[in-house]
């Protein structure tokens, strides 16, 4: 198994009273990874102290392999991660190519690598026709794609996305989002997206890190945290429904009728589902559609919370 | 997911070097921005270049005038000799002190113009984001904005005072301006040297503390005239305290370097010029420190 290209223990930072990240300790694995968590969950100061840009108040972190608390070792996480602020970075009067190229040297490429690689990334997320307009000129959808191809100039191996659809309309953050999935699943980067877009996450991410008032709620894969529960079912039925839900009733089950014609329905025991069609059946009712519940990565993300809030 | 971008993405072939001057890049890139808007380079940098273009002919009128023993650009007699006295008389020294401290004004009009929103924009705008998230440390940050504002600053002072010397010395019977006046050079460099560094110091310590380019302007000309005006009113009461106007500390300085007899009295020592120019740029350097470290860390 790879070693984890993020490795928090037992991280600390406070500002003055405030606690922003209570001893989080945690390993990110290789891929794209969303980091959900509501505001003021601390979010961004994870991506700083990753970035170097905080010192830590206790507790340590390694990223791709390096530790940024260590000045040498900042340096050289700056040159392995790309990273995409969530608010607006333009550089007053300069075009996006002579932005991107000014990145990449700033990472450490020659001024002809520089330039190619600036057309290259600007091509790959969509800039290509308005790459010489200055960058005051810039829609918020071209800003947030200018953003990405500058992380991604110097090709690194991990991403720090931070709300990369921010702002954006439906075109342009299903653009975004195609071109985020494409780098964590088709180009093998790894990636840590910072999003309170649910949908955004699980679009684009196979594994989610919640984390609340400093500390991690739940972390895993998606499908395992969105896996349905096997004891619930959703069944709809064409024609008496009305007698449908006295079967039920009269047969002990436990239900929560949704709409007109569709109920969600506990199983009982070692009870597989053929008894409803036995119960439909006796009412008069057809069953046209039976599947297991699933819980949405909205529901997952609430359920966290509200048993964080219930715990203290 | 379904998929509508056709464009691919291409690997990077080539090597990540980490530079000695990290800075380089920012300060190209800065510069380059700057020069972007013709019309304060056209007003910022035509009049000194005129300047230095009507010294040089006095210059090489006066070399000239000494080169020749009658006659100066067709003229006979006594108009001729009234003509070469008044060319031969010309102090080089003179008139190089007359020009830098003319050039002054330009020198601190285009760092205020150039330097003013160097760290201001960067912050207002968010672009700090971006270079801190880069390998460079806040000192290679400090150099590549230090260095584009000295950069201006070099173009209107320190590079035409060297064109004039140079071309002193190319028209001087016998090099004899490199004989006998070859330390204006140096002089010179030291001059400017002085100068750019206060300017630079100054302006990008008040950008870094304001939000905006225009505040940066008021208050580096804010803090000038306020200086200004407290040197000349308490000076009046005692002569020392004209040391309070930073401006005629420089000029003071001006006169040690040069060695140059100014028709204004100024009754303080050079050493006591010296301590404030130098005080007031220290100060201002800890002022950029200080908010370079936040800059970063707010980033």
């Amino acid at each position: 198994m790879a070693s984890p290209v993020i490795q928090l223990t037992q991280l600390e930072k406070c500002y003055g009273p405030v606690r922003a990240l209570d001893k989080l300790t945690m390993d990110i694995e290789a891929g794209p990874v969303g980091l959900l968590g509501p505001n003021g969950a601390g979010k961004t100061t994870l991506i700083k102290l990753l970035l170097g840009l905080l010192e830590p108040t206790g507790g340590g972190a390694r990223i791709a392999g390096f530790d940024p608390t260590r000045r040498a070792d900042r340096l050289a996480i700056r040159r392995a991660v790309g990273y995409m602020p969530e608010n607006d970075c333009l550089v007053p009067g300069m075009t996006a190519v002579e932005l991107v190229t000014t990145m990449g040297r700033l990472t450490g490429m020659s001024y002809r690598d520089g330039i190619t690689r600036a057309h290259e990334v600007l091509d790959y997320v969509g800039l290509d026709e308005a790459r010489y307009r200055v960058l005051t000129e810039y829609s918020t959808g071209m800003k947030q794609r200018l953003k990405l191809a500058q992380a991604l100039v110097h090709d690194p191996k991990l991403l720090l996305l931070d709300e990369p659809t921010n702002g954006l309309d439906p075109k342009g953050r299903r653009h975004m989002l195609e071109l985020v999935y494409d780098l964590g699943h088709d180009q093998g980067k790894s990636l840590l997206l910072c999003s309170h877009l649910l949908p955004d996450v699980e679009r684009t991410c196979e594994n989610v890190v919640v984390i609340h008032r400093g500390r991690t709620l739940s972390a895993g894969s998606i499908a395992e945290m969105t896996r349905s529960d096997e004891t619930w079912l959703r069944v709809e039925v064409a024609d008496r429904a009305e007698g449908f839900a006295g079967g039920l009733a009269e047969a002990g089950y436990t239900y929560v009728k949704e709409d007109a014609s569709g109920f969600r329905v506990q199983l009982n025991g070692a009870d597989d589902g053929d008894a409803l069609f036995a119960v439909a059946a006796r009412a008069g009712a057809s069953v046209t559609s039976l599947a297991p519940v699933t819980s949405s990565l909205e529901e997952v993300f609430l359920d966290a919370l509200d048993e964080a809030e219930a715990a203290g | 997911m379904a998929r509508t971008n056709t464009e691919l993405y291409r690997r990077f072939q080539g090597e990540l070097n980490p530079r000695v001057f990290r800075f380089y890049p920012l300060f190209a890139s800065e510069v380059r921005t700057s020069l972007k808007k013709k019309i304060p380079m056209l007003l910022l940098f035509i009049p000194p270049a005129i300047a230095t273009v009507v010294f040089c002919f006095i210059i090489h009128g006066k070399y000239l005038a000494e080169g020749q023993s009658t006659s100066i650009g067709g003229l006979r007699g006594v108009a001729a000799i009234v003509a070469q006295r008044a060319m031969v008389n010309v102090e080089v020294k003179q008139l190089i002190a007359e020009f830098v401290n003319g050039m002054r004004l330009f020198l601190f009009l285009a760092v205020a113009w150039y330097g003013s929103g160097l760290l201001a924009e960067d912050r207002r705008l968010g672009a700090h984001l971006l270079y801190f998230s880069r390998p460079i440390t806040r000192v290679d940050y400090f150099f590549g904005k230090f260095l584009t504002v000295a950069f201006f600053g070099f173009l209107t002072l320190t590079l035409p005072g060297l064109v004039i010397c140079f071309l002193a010395a190319w028209w001087s019977p016998e090099w004899s301006f490199l004989r006998e006046e070859g330390d204006l050079i140096w002089r010179t460099i030291a001059f400017s040297a002085i100068w750019i560094v206060f300017i630079c110091s100054l302006v990008l310590a008040v950008s870094s503390l304001v939000p905006r380019k225009t505040f940066a302007l008021i208050g580096v000309f804010g803090l000038l005239a306020m200086s200004a005006g407290m040197g000349e009113v308490l000076g009046e009461l005692r002569g020392e305290l004209q040391a309070l106007s930073v401006w005629r500390c420089l000029r003071r300085i001006r006169n040690w370097i040069f060695d140059y007899e100014d028709w204004l009295t100024i009754s303080f020592d050079v050493d006591l010029a010296f301590y404030v120019v130098g005080g007031v740029t220290a100060v201002c350097v800890a002022i950029i420190a200080w908010r370079l470290r936040r800059l970063e860390v707010v980033a």
